[in-house]
């Protein structure tokens, strides 16, 4: 979640700018972060993108809501995911939504073209992935998400969950044995 | 397909490409940013970050990193060479867990004997103490009390008495005692092994002492107090009185229990051997996994048993996001997973009212009640510590670090207290077992709240209207103007803690229901739970009516209460 150009003011500078109440700042930083929000949305919910951008746009009502606790630990757009990926658990956890999330949302996953055997094996390999991943425990699914999915890096996500660098490494291989295991049982 | 190498787990986990969002998002976003956005930012944002450190800093870090490594292989060769003892690298790391619980005990007893010591490592910096508004006015200039023969004795008598019964150690000891290596004379590679050797019995031995003056002060304290003595026993009075056989029928779980804990607190002694023995034992036996485990961990679900660890320091600083996120899936009419329900966090969202200092920096509160009345819960107490920091004015404004280092801790006396439980204490144990500091920067108008449950000693359960001293609450810190470290003790005796449940002032009662609250969250829903829960809220309801914290609170176990199952 870095800035597009490096020409334009930096994050820094525009949350200043948003704490005196520049909403031409709110703005840039929307236009800044919204698509990896989206993006890492989308990858959490299964390919539903009515819902992702649902999601999207309660990321940012709270954001706007908590902004004056955003302590700059972290990147904007790190603290941005976090709010996303609770909002996200939200979701799913409700007691009307309750179903698994793969087999609630695999119908929206598009489908593969005819004839490409290939895309095909491979998003069906992402399915069972993606409902691995749902399934680890909530630190490493937090984390493999994170890094995976919504493309912060390492020590992005070590600031934001207030460990070390080693610690979200030693997550991530953990997680990737979990999800070794689980994928070879799965049939 | 049923296996993945890494490379394919990592190809699958990396998207190929980045879903692009509805061409309105951006704008269905931004028409909802409110119209009134400024907000003063925390400032506690000052974190410096390593992308932000000059160049020649970043040279310096490298240089000492490096200085660090080849001086760790260089010495780690050195060790190797000149000690071919096999085995040797890991028996000296149990011994050092091992004399971790044995070179505790002065330390420990020193804090409890000067109940304003500074901090152990600037002894020599004795500062004069500022007036305590809360502090018992006799606490500083009363002599040590010299327990009769009648009394129990108070904590600094207790732990006076403990001393005493500790072995003389040997020669060969004292500079285990005093942290002087063996090795600084030098010893062959033999003599070391043996040495070795012989500090594993001593430690063995140095922990059946501490039984042993563990009983004699029970033995003590029972002579004391005879009327613990039931009908018809057969048992000695010491025998009555062992704080390990205090919880040996420990096991039923009620409504009310469970906020004390349960039945799985009373592993931190197996088979009713204090663990210092357990931890001696195991690593004669090489167990040394098992044995780390059996160590008194700090502020976990084991009932920490006082005469083995009387002190307990809990945090200071503490983030309520937790509460948050609980209130949030409550009122979505989600039952939040216990992984991210902490106790702590739920206990130190509210303001329980503790009046902020008159002139002083701190101000600190204690105060306990029995839990409501059942069998069960015989003996249990809770007790409220509470800190809080003088209140902004002209002269410092709000959010002013006024404490730059600050700690706190509790030292229990073992002759009333036989075990003790920090409530929410598990929620140190988070983030791969990296435990939540305790030591922490302070501002101006910083509170905070630690709950304690604490078994009495039977003696004292059972004796109505009971005044001894319960625990002392340490605080010291260095101030952020001067640069002195000052500290401020508070001593809780029996006149703080209420005849009973009902007696109790409204906060405290209010404070012990959020942390059952947080509890039964944790522990899944049951309905006694949450209708004892109600039940006691609406009791307290007219008292606190005014409170818009309590109003709050109020709301949320409703709103538990009418969670589906």
């Amino acid at each position: 979640m870095m800035p597009d150009s490096a020409h334009e003011p930096d994050e820094q500078a525009l949350l200043t700018r948003l704490a005196a109440g520049d909403r031409r700042a709110a703005e840039l930083l929307v236009d800044r972060t919204y698509r990896v929000v989206f993006a890492s949305l989308m990858r959490l919910t299964g390919g539903n993108e009515d819902l992702a951008a649902d999601l999207t746009q309660d990321t940012y009502r709270k954001a706007w809501a908590a902004i004056d606790r955003f302590d700059r630990r972290s990147q904007l757009g790190t603290w941005l995911y976090r709010i996303a990926y609770n909002t996200f658990l939200n979701h799913v956890r409700r007691p009307a939504r309750l179903l698994p999330i793969d087999e609630q949302r695999a119908a929206a996953v598009a489908d593969p073209q005819p004839g490409q055997d290939d895309r095909m094996r491979r998003d069906e390999a992402r399915a069972r992935l993606r409902r691995a991943v749902v399934g680890l425990p909530e630190d490493l699914r937090f984390t493999v998400t994170a890094r995976f999915w919504a493309e912060l890096p390492v020590a992005e996500i070590a600031r934001q969950e207030n460990v070390t660098g080693a610690a979200i490494r030693k997550r991530l291989k953990k997680a990737k044995s979990m999800l070794r295991l689980t994928l070879a049982e799965d049939p | 397909m049923s296996s993945y190498d890494d490379r394919e787990l990592q190809s699958l986990l990396t998207p190929d490409d980045r879903p692009v969002p509805p061409s309105d998002l951006a704008e269905r976003i931004k028409a909802e940013i409110p119209a009134d956005l400024a907000f003063a930012p925390p400032q506690d944002v000052v974190v410096e970050r390593v992308s932000r450190l000059g160049w020649r800093r970043r040279g310096w870090l490298l240089a000492a990193s490096l200085v660090t490594v080849l001086g760790g292989v260089w010495l780690a060769g050195r060790t190797m060479t000149e000690m071919p003892v096999a085995g040797r690298a890991d028996s000296r790391d149990e011994l050092s867990v091992a004399a971790g619980v044995r070179v505790d005990v002065p330390e420990i007893e020193s804090v409890m004997r000067d109940p304003v010591s500074p901090i152990p490592d600037q002894a020599s910096q004795e500062q004069s103490v500022p007036v305590r508004p809360l502090v018992i006015a006799e606490e500083a200039e009363a002599p040590a009390v010299e327990p009769r023969d009648t009394e129990r004795p108070s904590i600094n008598a207790a732990t006076t008495a403990m001393e005493h019964k500790r072995p003389v150690a040997p020669p060969a000891e004292a500079g285990i005692e005093s942290g002087v290596p063996p090795e600084t004379a030098g010893p062959s590679a033999r003599e070391k092994a043996m040495n070795e050797a012989g500090r594993l019995a001593r430690s063995l031995a140095q922990a059946q002492a501490q039984v042993q003056a563990q009983r004699t002060l029970s033995a003590r304290t029972a002579a004391a107090s005879p009327r613990v003595e039931e009908p018809g026993s057969t048992r000695s009075p010491g025998a009555e009185t062992s704080p390990n056989e205090s919880f040996a029928d420990e096991t039923q779980v009620s409504a009310w229990s469970s906020l004390a804990g349960d039945a799985s607190g009373r592993s931190g002694e197996v088979f009713g051997v204090p663990p210092s023995v357990q931890v001696a034992t195991m690593m004669r036996d090489g167990v040394t996994e098992r044995a780390k485990r059996a160590l008194p961990t700090q502020g976990n679900r084991l009932r920490v048993a006082t005469v083995v660890q009387p002190r307990s320091s809990f945090p200071l600083v503490v983030d309520t996001a937790s509460y948050f996120l609980v209130r949030g899936l409550v009122g979505e009419g989600t039952w939040p997973s216990p992984d991210v329900v902490r106790v702590n966090a739920m206990v130190n969202r509210f303001d329980y009212g503790d009046a902020p200092p008159s002139g002083e920096d701190f101000a600190l509160y204690a105060e306990g009640t029995p839990l409501p009345s059942g069998a069960e819960n015989a003996g249990r107490v809770l007790l409220r510590f509470g800190k809080r920091a003088r209140a902004s004015n002209a002269d410092t404004p709000e959010g002013q670090v006024i404490a730059t280092v600050a700690r706190a801790w509790v030292a229990f006396n073992p002759a009333v207290v036989a075990r003790y439980r920090l409530l929410g204490g598990d929620d140190r144990r988070t983030n791969e077992g990296r435990s939540v500091a305790t030591l922490g920067a302070i501002q101006t108008g910083h509170g905070v709240t630690a709950l304690y449950e604490i078994e009495l000693a039977p003696n004292v359960a059972a004796e109505p209207g009971w005044r001894d001293d319960v625990a002392m609450l340490h605080l010291d810190w260095k101030a952020a103007a001067t640069g002195v470290k000052e500290s401020r003790s508070r001593r809780m005796t029996g006149e703080d803690v209420a005849d009973d449940w009902s007696g109790a002032s409204a906060p405290l009662r209010w404070s012990v229901l959020v942390a059952r609250l947080a509890e039964t969250l944790q522990r899944g829903r049951t309905d006694a739970a949450v209708m004892a829960l109600r039940t006691e809220t609406e009791r307290l309801s007219p008292l606190l009516f005014h409170h818009p914290g309590f109003v709050e609170f109020r709301s949320l176990v409703e709103r538990v209460g009418r969670l589906p199952h």
